[in-house]
C-alpha cells in the first residue's frame, strides 16, 4: 500500500511543473464543484433569465472542465514511470513489484476518472436527468478513456517522430471528447460500459503481470518463424542511401495501411447524413490523418544522415537535396496507395466530385507537410516543433472537414489548399536552412529516443 | 536462515538452440562475496539473470532463499539487492524522488546509511536524474540496490562507469555490507584487480562452463607458473600434468599448470634432476593464462 501511494505521489507531484498543476486542478475542481452544487443553476444558455452575465457564466462553466484537465494533466508521470518499471529489471526485484505498479496505474486513472465523473454529473444537477445516472455511465467510460489518454501522453513523450506527435495530439483529443459521446447517448446499455472497462483493464493486467512469459513465448515464435523462413523473408530494395536512411522498402507501410482503410470503409458505408447542416463524411478525415503519418519517419533523417555525411564528402546541403529526395520517393509509394483507395473508397461512398478533386490534393498537402515538418527536426523535439505539429493537424483537419462539406465553395477551397502548400514551402525553407548548420552533437539518438523517458 | 543463500543445480542456458551456460552448479553462502570473471559473451549477464529469475532456466535450477529464482515471491525478493549493468533510472524524477518510490516498495529502509553514503560519494539528492552524469547515475543505482540492507547483493558490472575514487569508495562500502558475516555479494566485473581486492571466492565461466569456483586462495595455489630447469635439457617427452601452456626456453621450460600438486611427477623428472621453481601468480595473469 505504501509503495502504491508513494507511486501515486510521483506521478502527481514528480515535477514542480506537475506539482503547480495538480494543485491549480484540484483547487479548479473544489471551485467548479461549489459552483456547480451552490450556485443558481446557470441558464442563459437554453434562452432563460441568467442572475449572471454570459461571461461569468462561461467562467464557471469552463471551472471544473479546466480542474480536470489539470489534474488529468498532473498524473502525467504516469506513463513514463509506469513505462520505466514495467520495462526496467525493477519490475521482477522489487518486491510484488508488477503487481503495486499495477495497482498504482489503476488507482491515478481511477482518482482522475473518480474526479472527473463527479463532476460531469453535477453538470446535470439542475436537469431532469438523475445525476447518479450519468455518474453510473461515466464513471466506466472515463476508466477507460483516462488510461488511453495516458497510453497517448507516452506516445507523445517517449517519441521523436513528428508523425507519433501528431497522431498523438489527435488521440489526447479524441480520448477528452469521445467519452462525452458514450455518456450522452442513454440508449447504450450500462452493462457493456462496464464489460468494455473490465476487458480493458483486465488485458492491462495481463500484459503487466504475465509480462516475462509473454516475452519468451514471443520469443520462442520469431524464433521459430525465423528459422522456417531462413532468414529471407525480407525481400526489401533499395540504394544503400535508402538503406542507411531507413526507407528502401516503403511496402510495409504502404499496405499497412489498406487495414484500417477498409475498416474504417466498412464502417462508414452505411453513413448518410439526415439533414442538411449535418456534418459531412468523416472519411477524407481520416485519409488525412493517414497522410501524415508517413512523415514521422523523416524526423529521424537529421540522425541517420550522420553516417552518410561522413561516408559520401557531400556538403550539408546536398545531404539536404539527397535525404529530401529519398524520403520523397519512399513516401510516394504511400501516398499513391492513399490517392487510388480515396477514388476508389471515395466512389463507393458517393462522395461528390468536388470532394473527391479536392481531397486528392489534401492528401498530396498532408503528406508534403508532414514529410517537410519531420525534415526540420534536428535537434530534440522542442516547444516550437510541438506548436507546429499541432497547428498542422489542426489546419488539416479543418481543411479536410471544409474539403468534405459540399457546400464550401470551389474559391474557398483553392484559398485553403494554397494556404496549405505555402506552409509546405516554408517549413521547406526552414528544413534547408537547418539542415546547412546542421549540428550532429544535438540530434538525439534513435537508442536516445527510444530509451528516453 | 542458515543454509546457503543461492543454490544451483545442473544450471543449463540455452537461446534458441545456441548454449550460453551448462551443468552450471554453485552455492553462495552467507559471508560470501563472489566475484564472476569471464571473457565478452561468456555468459556472466546471463548467469546473474538466472540467478535473479529474469529468464526461466533451459536446464537445472536455482534456488534464492529456498524458492525457485524464477518464482521469486516478494517476501524473498526484500531480501536481494541488484545493480544492472546500465541504470534504469527516471529522467524527470529527483534523485531523492527515485529513492523515495523504490524505497517504499521494502518493508524496512536504511535512510540514515543512504544518506551517509550519498554525502560521501558526493551524490547530489536534490538534483534531477536528468542532469546526473553517467557515474553519479551508476553510484545512485548502487545507492537504490544497498537501502534496504539485502542479504544477497547481485551486482552486474556495477564499476565500469565509476573513477577510481568512487570505485575503491564502493568497494570498500561492499566489504562494509558483507562485513557481519551474514550478507553476500555477487559481482562480475572485467576489472579483475577489483575483484582480487574483494572477492573471497572466485567463479570463472569458460566455454559455457564454470571453469573454477572456489576460494581465491586456493585458486592461487592451484594455477600457479613453474619454472622448470635442467642441467642436462629437457627431453621433448617430458610431461608436464595439468599443463595449461608450455614455452621452452634452452634447457629450461616455463609453464601454467592447474592443480598444482607441489611437484612435478615422473620417474624423468626425477632422473634428470630437474629444478622447479614455483612463482605464484596474480588473478589478472590466472585469467589470462586461462583464455590464451
Amino acid at each position: 500500500m505504501k509503495a502504491v501511494a508513494r507511486l501515486m505521489l510521483a506521478y502527481f507531484t514528480g515535477t514542480r511543473l506537475l506539482l503547480v498543476v495538480t494543485v491549480l486542478g484540484a483547487l479548479a475542481c473544489v471551485g467548479g464543484t461549489a459552483a456547480l452544487l451552490f450556485l443558481p443553476p446557470l441558464v442563459a444558455q437554453y434562452g432563460l433569465p441568467s442572475r449572471f452575465s454570459l461571461a461569468e457564466e462561461w467562467v464557471l462553466d469552463m471551472l471544473p472542465i479546466v480542474g480536470i484537465l489539470c489534474v488529468a494533466f498532473g498524473a502525467a508521470l504516469l506513463p513514463t514511470m509506469f513505462a520505466w518499471l514495467a520495462t526496467s529489471h525493477y519490475a521482477d526485484v522489487l518486491p510484488y513489484g508488477r503487481v503495486k505498479l499495477l495497482a498504482s496505474a489503476f488507482g491515478t486513472v481511477a482518482l482522475v476518472a473518480l474526479v472527473a465523473s463527479t463532476i460531469a454529473s453535477l453538470f446535470y444537477l439542475h436537469t431532469p436527468i438523475p445525476v447518479w445516472v450519468v455518474f453510473q455511465r461515466a464513471l466506466p467510460v472515463c476508466l477507460v478513456s483516462y488510461a488511453l489518454l495516458y497510453c497517448v501522453l507516452w506516445l507523445i513523450g517517449n517519441s521523436g517522430s513528428i508523425g507519433k506527435l501528431v497522431f498523438g495530439t489527435a488521440g489526447v483529443v479524441a480520448t477528452l471528447f469521445v467519452p462525452l459521446r458514450f455518456v450522452a447517448v442513454p440508449t447504450t446499455w450500462l452493462g457493456y460500459l462496464w464489460i468494455a472497462c473490465a476487458a480493458f483493464w483486465g488485458a492491462v493486467a495481463a500484459a503487466l503481470l504475465l509480462a516475462p512469459r509473454l516475452k519468451v513465448a514471443v520469443g520462442r515464435v520469431r524464433h521459430a518463424l525465423s528459422e522456417r523462413f531462413d532468414g529471407t523473408s525480407y525481400a526489401g530494395a533499395g540504394r544503400e542511401i535508402d538503406f542507411m536512411l531507413g526507407v528502401a522498402n516503403p511496402w510495409p507501410l504502404a499496405l499497412g495501411q489498406i487495414v484500417p482503410i477498409a475498416i474504417a470503409a466498412y464502417f462508414l458505408g452505411d453513413y448518410r447524413p439526415l439533414a442538411a447542416e449535418a456534418p459531412p463524411n468523416p472519411f477524407l478525415l481520416f485519409m488525412t490523418i493517414l497522410s501524415v503519418v508517413q512523415g514521422g519517419l523523416a524526423s529521424v533523417a537529421a540522425t541517420r544522415g550522420r553516417a552518410l555525411w561522413l561516408r559520401a564528402h557531400w556538403t550539408r546541403a546536398q545531404l539536404f537535396a539527397r535525404v529530401e529526395r529519398a524520403f520523397l520517393s519512399h513516401n510516394a509509394f504511400t501516398l499513391g496507395l492513399l490517392l487510388v483507395a480515396l477514388v476508389a473508397v471515395g466512389t463507393y461512398l458517393e462522395l461528390p466530385t468536388q470532394t473527391l478533386a479536392f481531397g486528392l490534393v489534401l492528401l498530396l498537402l498532408g503528406t508534403a507537410l508532414s514529410t517537410y515538418l519531420g525534415l526540420m527536426v534536428t535537434a530534440s523535439i522542442g516547444w516550437t516543433e510541438a506548436a507546429l505539429a499541432l497547428a498542422t493537424m489542426v489546419a488539416l483537419m479543418v481543411a479536410a472537414v471544409y474539403t468534405a462539406a459540399p457546400a464550401t465553395t470551389p474559391a474557398t477551397l483553392v484559398a485553403l489548399h494554397a494556404t496549405l502548400a505555402a506552409a509546405a514551402l516554408v517549413f521547406r525553407a526552414v528544413a534547408a536552412r537547418r539542415w546547412a548548420s546542421l549540428d550532429w552533437m544535438l540530434c538525439r539518438s534513435e537508442r536516445a529516443v527510444r530509451a528516453s523517458s | 536462515m542458515s543454509g546457503p543463500y543461492a543454490v544451483a543445480r545442473g544450471l543449463g542456458k540455452s537461446f534458441y538452440g545456441k548454449t550460453v551456460l551448462e551443468d552450471v552448479s554453485f552455492a553462495v553462502e552467507p559471508g560470501d562475496i563472489v566475484g564472476v570473471l569471464g571473457k565478452n559473451g561468456a555468459g556472466k549477464t546471463t548467469l546473474l539473470e538466472l540467478m535473479l529469475g529474469f529468464t526461466p532456466p533451459s536446464a537445472g535450477g536455482v534456488e534464492l532463499f529456498g524458492h525457485a529464482s524464477y518464482r521469486l515471491p516478494g517476501t524473498a525478493k526484500a531480501r536481494l539487492g541488484f545493480v544492472p549493468q546500465q541504470d534504469e533510472l527516471v529522467n524527470a524524477l529527483s534523485a531523492a524522488d527515485q529513492i523515495g518510490v523504490i524505497a517504499s516498495f521494502y518493508p524496512r529502509w536504511d535512510d540514515e546509511l543512504i544518506t551517509r553514503l550519498a554525502r560521501e560519494w558526493e551524490v547530489d539528492l536534490g538534483e534531477r536524474i536528468k542532469g546526473m552524469s553517467v557515474g553519479q547515475r551508476q553510484k545512485l543505482s548502487i545507492l537504490l540496490a544497498l537501502g534496504h540492507r539485502p542479504d544477497l547483493l547481485i551486482l552486474d558490472e556495477p564499476v565500469a562507469s565509476l573513477d577510481p575514487v568512487a570505485r575503491r569508495q564502493f568497494l570498500e562500502q561492499i566489504i562494509d555490507v558483507a562485513a557481519d558475516g551474514a550478507r553476500s555479494v555477487v559481482f562480475s566485473s572485467h576489472i579483475v584487480s577489483d575483484v582480487e581486492r574483494l572477492a573471497n571466492k572466485i567463479w570463472i565461466i569458460k566455454d559455457h562452463r564454470l571453469y573454477w569456483q572456489g576460494d581465491f586462495d586456493a585458486l592461487k595455489d592451484s594455477i600457479v607458473r613453474l619454472h622448470i630447469r635442467a642441467p642436462r635439457g629437457l627431453p621433448d617427452e617430458l610431461a608436464i600434468p595439468n599443463a595449461l601452456s608450455v614455452q621452452h626456453n634452452g634447457s629450461g621450460a616455463t609453464a601454467v599448470v592447474r592443480d598444482w600438486s607441489g611437484e612435478l611427477n615422473g620417474d624423468a623428472a626425477a632422473s634428470l634432476r630437474v629444478d622447479v621453481e614455483v612463482e605464484r601468480l596474480t588473478l589478472e595473469d590466472i585469467f589470462l593464462e586461462l583464455h590464451r
